[in-house]
């Protein structure tokens, strides 16, 4: 019954598709054109790097070689251009994407409403082998459908073209696959205050650098920024550089590519072939400056954050390679051969040990370094004030766990456009010193606490109680209770905040109360 | 269940032993999976074990250990190298790192398990003997674990590492110390069998299984624990 209501809904071409209905025996796999519509963005992206690859990167072919997955909200995957589809994907007839068959796997999909539109993220992953056992690298592709009142960067925003500039950004991972040969590890570092404030200085620097017209003048503003990261870096480990210096290359070249083929479509080196009665999303890139300026107005943004060094990289890295490429055209066979962007920098604009203290001296009257220091300082201090609130609290321990909805939890709370409570991330964590603001998710809902509360580990909420002895019980549950111990339409009270899930399972360990949501809309 | 079951069981079921000394060499081959992300990758270890000796061949890599020498050789079979070292004593666990603003939260996590053990009452056999399986269900902030693994009587005046050959192949270190927590104490029992399943905090389900597919008390051939005759010393 549900499949005939879900191919009623795909033949009226309604905007709002039930998702495919659960395991449907031997019916032959089709997609709703709400996700064959996003598969269109993938051959839009092969249609765009057949013009530009070249002129984004010499040399860069292979990109139709990578076999997609696209996991959607609903747990439908998708799997496009596999040389050998793992058990469960099914081959959906007469639908070829670059040429390539599309396989589906069904087996955990819930009846979440897929409607779009859908903004996606990824990266590369090993998934199934070859038919001979090799070790088979796919990119990943997970689709979200943003909710409402949530404040999405300009890059986050669901467009076609957004999706198809994330599709060739990880297309440029793979290609980075065929010449970084001895990866190094990610970095994973927090800032102290004189880190977040050389790390601001050093944008400010790259944004100078860019929107400077001479040469000459824009090889000044570089060396700044080369001065600035030396004196960021004083606090690090050599490893710690190293891995830095990775991630601008990794993400900021991949960034790099993604504005390349913007000014290539700029340049009119671009013929789409995807239409707007294909995609009424898809404008065929009419607004290429407007986007081109977004990377500008992000470099600027994302210097200013001191949460979170790890995230500049992307704009960071791409700057430098930008102005490699305005500077030092023929730059790209150094990165090949195991240079990082900022050392290529460094060798073709040498400092002389003389020059050092000057350029530092200009770094702390030329540009904002008080206001700057003030405030990384007021941020720093904060977020490790809020730390040791959080870390001495014992008692008993709540964990809300949304790893089966796929769902990072703080995502849910950060990216509200409401006023936001007060929240400082710290590694894997985000800590929420005056209370976490709670959230509602499809059919889920977690009440807002009035004690301190963390997320960590992208899936989870912690919230301890401090006076359990003063509780005449841990929680108490309403809901339907299943024979395998778990609930439907349960609601769990707890002292501390209030969960509803349409399904959730309860996992008591010594003082441990954890609450497993199973699923986000009734009927999985 | 407490972990005191398991030796009772072994006591209780009065397993049958030989009755003749066997030979003090041991052989045994371990094939271990590993599940994850759709793919399945298998290693099978083939191992001798006599008195401070011990190899284990995986594909053309074998290890050769001579607690008699202090040292270990790694060869290379099909380079035809070998490269040398020595056998340094455990170190002592590292002091508490003091906490460093730059690295909290930044971690790997690694989650000690809260764990309970139960006797599922299932038996079967692996390699030959008779064995009982024992379920094992651990709990943490922010990940799972469930652990199967069947135990058999030793071979009698056995005593070689068998455990360490079986049990060293699990995930995570939480779930190996619990296993060989509930085997130590009953002074001899052996896991011929794991199945490790990791829900871990963030990375899809993981399962690592572990099975002992041969397991003979028998005398090694001459050689076992030599270095090839023609293999060459490796510039490490």
């Amino acid at each position: 019954m549900r499949r005939s209501i879900c191919l009623a809904f795909v033949l009226l071409g309604c905007l709002s598709v039930p998702a495919m209905s659960q395991r449907v025996g031997s019916d032959p796999p089709t997609l709703p054109p709400v996700v064959v519509r996003e598969l269109r963005a993938l051959e839009e992206t092969y249609t765009l790097l057949d013009a530009a690859a070249d002129k984004v990167w010499p040399g860069w072919t292979g990109y139709r070689d990578w076999p997609f997955l696209f996991t959607f909200e609903n747990g439908l995957r998708v799997l496009v251009g596999h040389p050998s589809p793992p058990k469960g994907f099914e081959l959906v007839e007469g639908l070829r994407i670059g040429d390539r068959p599309v396989t589906v796997e069904r087996s955990a999909v819930t009846p979440l409403p897929l409607t779009g539109p859908f903004s996606a993220g990824g990266g590369l992953l090993p998934y199934g082998t070859t038919a001979a056992g090799t070790r088979v690298l796919i990119v990943d592709i997970r689709l979200r459908m943003p909710r409402p009142g949530e404040d999405l960067e300009a890059a986050q925003m669901p467009t076609t073209e957004n999706k198809i500039l994330t599709y060739l950004h990880e297309l440029f991972h793979g290609f980075q696959q065929s010449f970084v040969r001895a990866p190094v590890g990610n970095l994973m570092y927090n800032a102290d205050t004189d880190y977040a404030t050389w790390s601001n200085i050093e944008g400010v620097a790259l944004e100078r650098a860019s929107a400077e017209p001479d040469l000459a003048a824009a090889g000044e503003r570089v060396k700044e920024f080369l001065v600035a990261r030396a004196l960021k870096r004083r606090s690090m480990t050599e490893e710690q550089q190293k891995e830095e210096s990775s991630d601008d290359l990794m993400e900021g070249t991949a960034n790099y590519a993604m504005v390349r083929a913007l000014e290539v479509i700029k340049a009119g080196g671009f013929q789409p072939k995807l239409t707007a009665a294909d995609d009424p999303a898809y404008h065929a890139f009419k607004n290429v400056d407007a986007m081109l300026a977004e990377h500008r107005a992000a470099l600027k943004s994302v210097a200013a954050r001191h949460e979170y060094p790890k995230r500049k990289c992307y704009e960071y890295g791409c700057f430098e390679a930008l102005l490699c490429e305005r500077l030092f055209p023929g730059w790209q066979p150094r990165v090949q051969k195991g240079e990082f962007i900022d050392a290529v920098l460094a060798s073709k604009l040498a400092i002389a040990d003389d020059e050092r203290p000057k350029i530092e001296q200009r770094l702390r009257n030329d540009y904002p370094y008080a206001t700057i220091r003030a405030d990384a300082a007021k941020f720093i201090d904060a977020r490790d004030a809020a730390w040791n609130q959080l870390k001495t609290r014992a008692g008993r321990t709540y964990i809300v766990d949304l790893k089966r909805t796929g769902q990072a939890m703080a995502t849910l709370t950060t990216r509200t456009a409401a006023p936001r409570a007060p929240s400082y991330t710290l590694g894997l964590m985000t800590l929420f010193p005056s209370g976490f603001p709670g959230f509602t998710l499809d059919e889920i809902q977690v009440s807002a606490t009035t004690v301190p509360a963390l997320t960590d580990q992208l899936y989870y909420l912690k919230v301890v109680d401090i006076q359990p002895a003063t509780r005449k019980q841990p929680y108490s549950v309403t809901g339907a209770r299943q024979a395998d111990g778990t609930w439907l339409n349960a609601t769990v009270t707890t002292p501390l905040f209030t969960l509803k899930a349409p399904k959730l399972r309860i996992r008591e360990t010594g003082s441990r109360v954890k609450l497993q949501v199973l699923a986000r809309v009734a009927g999985t | 269940m407490t972990p005191a079951t398991i030796g009772f069981w072994l006591c209780a079921a009065g397993l049958a032993l030989p009755a003749s000394s066997p030979p003090s060499d041991l052989h045994l081959v371990v094939e271990s999976q590993f599940n994850y992300l759709a793919s399945v990758r298998t290693t099978t270890t083939d191992m001798w074990m006599s008195t401070g000796r011990r190899t284990a061949k995986i594909g053309e890599t074998i290890t050769i250990r001579r607690e008699d020498l202090g040292i270990r050789w790694r060869i290379n079979l099909k380079a035809g190298t070998y490269t040398e070292e020595k056998i340094e004593p455990p170190s002592p666990p590292p002091p508490p790192a003091k906490e460093d603003i730059h690295t909290v939260g930044q971690n790997y996590y690694e989650p000690e398990f809260d764990w309970t053990l139960s006797d599922s009452g299932q038996k079967t056999t692996i390699a030959g003997r008779p064995c009982r399986q024992f379920l094992a269900a651990g709990d943490a902030d922010y990940a799972e674990s469930t652990v199967k693994f069947w135990v058999c009587e030793p071979i009698a005046g056995i005593t070689h590492p068998v455990n360490d050959a079986v049990i060293s192949q699990m995930r995570n270190q939480s779930a190996r110390k619990m296993v060989e927590q509930a085997t130590a104490k009953q002074g001899s029992a052996w896991v011929l069998g794991i199945e490790e399943t990791q829900e871990h905090s963030i990375a899809p389900t993981m399962v690592i299984t572990v099975s002992v597919k041969t397991l003979d008390a028998t005398a090694a051939p001459p050689g076992t624990f030599e270095l090839p005759a023609n293999a060459k010393k490796a510039a490490r």
